[in-house]
């Protein structure tokens, strides 16, 4: 059954230069499955951080994002983001911040901790729960951003590369990590990353985008079991998805180049 | 988990046990020295202590001034004028920075005249709020809080403009309604913006009380210290303008402590 239908979705913004009205992303047309995984790559600038952004009804968008069939245009319970920049605020400890959105959203009291410290504990971070943010390393910080979203009990979790500010190996573990929670939370995920390897990892459907402005250049099926070890990244299928994936998202900036040089001369 | 945790609760930044004493422990000798050079001057001959005094007369001086109650009485009136001006400049600097942060309209409308404000030579108005209010503790109160809002008005107002979007953004995400945005990011993530303000507007505060007292007043440690000026009572003096400065030097630290403990989020 399809859980996010996303219809005709164009972005615009303004320009903040000369104010002229730039499009970010371009009648986007995509159906999510209940359950399912769905990973969106691009290169930078290809409106897939936008495409996120209005699906959680944080920026302005034309056309249609429905929720298990109802239309949304503003943030809601069902929905919860995991931003790239972590977003934790730095005066609440590790439980405070995982608490965050069960205080806005009006959880009960004695609930709302026990919900939290469960939380936490899923993302391994027992032992943490009264650090505060600046003490703990990027890899920490973004599991309490996942532990937060988590915590508010979504259908849906909306992740804007949030493992794009942490180094290699970090990015594999928490990668790794995050299926094993995925699996057992059962919820729709979709994921935005420009990493290859991330997208064909964690997808049951890699979304690949081009920009200029932001389409939908193809959508590839990931036909690997899960659950899905990290040694999955060595099997031959592995880099024959990555090496299509490369090659699509490589013929993007040839033709990139080649209009920008006849623009000039 | 393959994250490098750190070990203990303590920050990164403080990389040795020593060095946590290293600044006080420097400070100390400094002042100590200071004061060492300023007692032995006169003593060996240097300079005529008439018109330096020495430390060992401020004890003299304090405990004479201490015994006939000319001490207590005239902190007493300094501290009444000071509390009460800063008090004033809290409840009107606060919210008032909050406001401007917050509203692009009462920015546009205030912020230039508050920019003026901020240049403008304050204890040159003087003669004019005494005019108005008389030499009492009246004008003395409006000194100070004119001297401590500004500073106040100003870093809260950049404190609310500075916190990062990304946590504002993260709190609608999870569905915060405006007031949510402000009670639950903007004002706690200024806190130290705020406490900054508090500090500079410390410093004003105190300059303007004493001054103020200079300029015409009855009683104050500001009126003794001018009394004694023109007396040529040097000793006196320069106890008082000590005892100012180590009040003053005392509050702004420990403001500055409190900011110093938030600051390690800042800029993170």
């Amino acid at each position: 059954m399809a859980h996010i239908q996303i219809e005709n979705l164009s972005i615009t913004y303004q320009s903040p230069q000369d104010g002229k009205p730039f499009v970010a992303v371009d009648s986007v047309n995509l159906t999510i499955d209940q359950g399912e995984f769905v990973t969106i790559v691009g290169s930078s600038g290809c409106g897939k951080s936008s495409m996120l952004m209005a699906i959680d009804g944080l920026i302005a968008k034309e056309g249609r994002v429905l929720v298990n069939g109802r239309e949304v245009n503003a943030p809601g319970p069902e929905r919860a983001m995991v931003f790239q920049e972590f977003a934790l605020m730095p005066w609440r400890s590790v439980l405070q911040n995982v608490l965050f959105g069960l205080e806005l959203q009006r959880w009960k009291g004695g609930d709302r901790i026990k919900r939290a410290r469960h939380y936490v504990n899923l993302v391994g971070l027992s032992g943490f729960e009264d650090y505060y943010p600046h003490q703990l390393s990027g890899g920490m910080r973004q599991r309490v951003g996942i532990a937060r979203a988590l915590a508010v009990d979504p259908e849906i979790l909306l992740m804007d590369e949030p493992f794009g500010a942490l180094d290699a190996q970090t990015r594999d573990v928490m990668g790794d990590e995050l299926l094993k929670i995925w699996d057992r939370e059962k919820k729709t995920a979709l994921f935005v990353t420009h990493s290859i390897d991330e997208a064909i990892f964690l997808g049951d459907r890699v979304v690949v985008m081009q920009k200029g402005p932001g389409r939908i250049k193809v959508v590839i099926k990931i036909d690997f079991p899960r659950p899905r070890a990290v040694e999955l990244r060595d099997e031959p299928e592995f880099a024959t998805y990555r090496r299509r994936i490369r090659d699509l998202l490589s013929t993007e900036v040839q033709e990139l180049q080649r209009i920008k040089e006849d623009s000039h001369g | 988990m393959a994250d490098s945790a750190p070990k203990a609760g303590r920050d990164v930044s403080s990389f040795s046990a020593d060095s946590r004493w290293h600044k006080p422990v420097v400070g100390l000798i400094s002042v100590g020295l200071f004061l060492a050079v300023w007692e032995m001057a006169p003593r060996l001959g240097w300079i005529d202590p008439f018109y330096t005094s020495a430390p060992a007369r401020m004890y003299s001086v304090g405990l004479e001034v201490f015994q006939s109650g000319e001490l207590m009485e005239n902190i007493r009136v300094s501290l009444v004028e000071f509390c009460w001006g800063f008090a004033l400049a809290l409840l009107a600097g606060i919210p008032l920075g909050l406001l401007l942060g917050t509203n692009a309209t009462a920015r546009a409308l205030l912020d230039p005249l508050v920019t003026a404000l901020y240049c403008m030579p304050r204890l040159a108005l003087l003669p004019v709020i005494i005019m108005w209010l008389g030499i009492g503790m009246e004008s003395k109160v409006v000194v100070v809080l004119i001297g401590a809002v500004l500073p106040i008005i100003v870093n809260t107002m950049a404190g609310i403009r500075e916190v990062d979007p990304n946590w504002a953004r993260a709190a609608v995400s999870f569905g915060a309604s405006r007031l949510d945005v402000f009670v639950k990011v903007l004002l706690p993530g200024s806190v130290p913006a705020v406490l900054t303000g508090v500090r500079l507007g410390l410093g004003r505060g105190i300059l303007g009380v004493v001054i103020a007292e200079m300029y015409v007043s009855v009683a104050g440690v500001g009126h003794l210290i001018v009394t004694y000026g023109a007396a040529m009572r040097v000793d006196h003096l320069v106890f008082y303008s000590m005892l100012v400065s180590v009040f003053g030097f005392a509050a702004v630290t420990a403001v500055g402590k409190v900011e110093e403990r938030l600051q390690s989020w800042r800029g993170d």
